[in-house]
């Protein structure tokens, strides 16, 4: 399935449709479960404190690669990168925040630059 | 990051469900959240002198406020919620029955169906009245919660012991690094060649009602001083609760002061049947400490003046003696104070007396002091007599002029 060819959001919800397994659901959003003593686990703190900084889609690409380990989100990081850039494109041509909803004014270009990876 | 990275797996974890959460979520974090850096430089113009922003990857706790009216209300549902919506362990670790919420769907809170199901109805719409059954949820949910904290905090003691570990958490500095602060400046200074030493002479110093600024070993972390970034002072005065305030704090005169305490002594000076190690706990001056105390009748004799009327004593350690003869009370034990410790046993030996009054070393409105810069410039900018960094003994009428280029009373505003 090709993402790329469509709207970042239907994207995000075919993919997860697509890697969707019942044993991540147990794992990520664990029930309570009477047989265990303690719910504790070690957390990896990881050097906490980072620097946050982008102002391209290579440079964000690369901030999501570090942060978004997962092998099944690999195919996924570039179209978000290029997904954010989008909504502030969008955000900048109206001159004000995109809504809750994602609503705009009407149809937007997006400038190619968005696209020069 | 943090957030995109729970959205994607919230997402993954619903699979061909997960459309509502991303029309939900995607706006925002694709829009405004990913872009939190541009915002911030946009808001107050520029991301300082490094041009960077850092953000701490991950928060180990949630700053949350919320009102309860739980205090009108029984914890009924006490049980039930035990039931069916968390399970706590004997550690305070706890997790809960995803079947009852809808966070992670990117829709409300709660699941509404099975939550009806469990409190007999749906949730109160805003603004309509709050019914004995909305006490009672909050009152529940307040006991299940308190129960979890208790937990939690007896796991932490049992894990990791309790040596006051609790608040001196913050930065300390050597006295190499005092040293060589006073010495660029050329500020003079005495030095104690032992603990003992330093015991002896605050005690001495505190019993001539010298006001002493002290900053010594880690720094308190959480809302109280504890003795290490503290101000203390001779508690039997009856001037220095005003003299403190007007001339040290730069306050109201009569806003009140508390007492630490020799934790062996405390009860013949207060009330109070147990410790309070962090300055949280109340207590009432003895009965036999105190002194008739007439509010309407002083105001009116001395014609509304309060600096008057604080000045009355109440008590024979009238500085921490309230209107009402109340005192939040630090104790003060060898275990998690050594140092502390000895300096009030010291001055106890010398005056009778095992209280002092102790506030947080800090001017109105302005952060309490961490280093020894910021200990010498609030010890410069007012009345204090003593400043004691570590084992360095800093007398005012020995210092060189001290000269600022801003006023810092227009830095901070009043609090």
């Amino acid at each position: 399935m090709r993402w790329t060819d469509m709207g970042e959001k239907e994207m995000i919800k075919a993919w997860a449709a697509e890697e969707y397994a019942e044993g991540f659901k147990e794992g990520y959003l664990p029930q309570p479960d009477a047989s265990k003593e303690s719910y504790w686990t070690d957390f990896d703190n990881g050097g906490n404190i980072a620097e946050y900084d982008f102002s391209s889609v290579p440079e964000l690409l690369a901030l999501l690669k570090l942060e978004l380990t997962e092998e099944n989100m690999e195919d996924l990081l570039r179209p978000l990168a290029v997904a954010a850039f989008k909504m502030r494109a969008r955000e900048s041509a109206e001159g004000k925040a995109v809504t809750e909803t994602g609503e705009s004014a009407g149809e937007i270009t997006i400038p190619e630059f968005v696209y020069i990876f | 990051m943090l957030t995109l990275g729970r959205f994607l797996k919230n997402a993954l974890a619903l699979g061909p469900e997960a459309g509502a959460l991303v029309e939900h979520t995607y706006p925002n974090l694709f829009s405004w959240k990913l872009w939190i850096h541009k915002q911030i430089e946009s808001a107050i113009g520029s991301l300082g002198k490094h041009k960077k922003l850092l953000v701490a990857k991950h928060h180990i706790s949630h700053a949350a406020s919320a009102f309860y009216p739980s205090p009108y209300g029984k914890p009924v549902y006490y049980d039930v919620i035990k039931e069916k919506i968390i399970d706590i362990k004997r550690d305070g670790s706890y997790r809960l029955n995803m079947e009852y919420f809808d966070y992670h769907r990117g829709g409300t809170m709660i699941n509404e169906g099975k939550f009806s199901e469990l409190f007999g109805g749906g949730r109160r719409q805003p603004e309509s009245r709050i019914t004995q059954r909305e006490m009672d949820i909050a009152a529940s949910v307040q006991k299940i919660t308190g129960e979890v904290v208790i937990l939690l905090a007896r796991h932490a003691k049992e894990e990791y012991g309790d040596s006051q570990k609790g608040s001196l958490l913050g930065p300390a500095f050597s006295m190499e690094e005092v040293r060589d602060y006073l010495e660029e400046h050329r500020y003079p200074y005495h030095l104690c060649e032992d603990k003992k030493e330093k015991a002896l002479l605050l005690a001495r110093l505190l019993s001539e009602k010298k006001i002493i600024g002290v900053a010594q070993g880690r720094m308190e972390f959480g809302p109280r001083s504890l003795g290490n970034r503290s101000i203390l002072a001779d508690c039997r005065s009856p001037y220095m609760q005003s003299r403190i305030n007007l001339k040290i704090k730069y306050r109201e005169s009569f806003r009140p002061f508390a007492p630490l305490v020799l934790a062996e002594k405390e009860e013949e000076y207060f009330d109070l049947p147990c410790d309070s190690p962090y300055m949280l706990k109340v207590g009432d001056v003895q009965p036999g400490r105190r002194k008739p105390f007439d509010l309407e009748g002083l105001l009116e004799e001395r014609e509304g003046d309060m600096l008057q009327v604080v000045s009355e004593p109440r008590s024979d350690i009238p500085a921490v003696t309230h209107v009402d003869y109340s005192a939040r009370i630090q104790t003060v034990d060898l275990v998690r104070n050594p140092e502390l410790h000895g300096i009030l046993s010291e001055y106890e030996k010398l005056t009778g007396c095992a209280v002092l009054v102790n506030t947080s070393f800090n001017v109105r409105g302005e952060p309490i002091v961490c280093t020894p810069k910021d200990s010498y410039e609030c010890f410069m900018r007012t009345d204090m007599d003593v400043l004691m960094l570590e084992d360095a003994v800093l007398y005012k009428g020995e210092q060189p002029e001290f000269v600022e280029k801003e006023d810092w009373r227009e830095k901070y505003a009043l609090d």
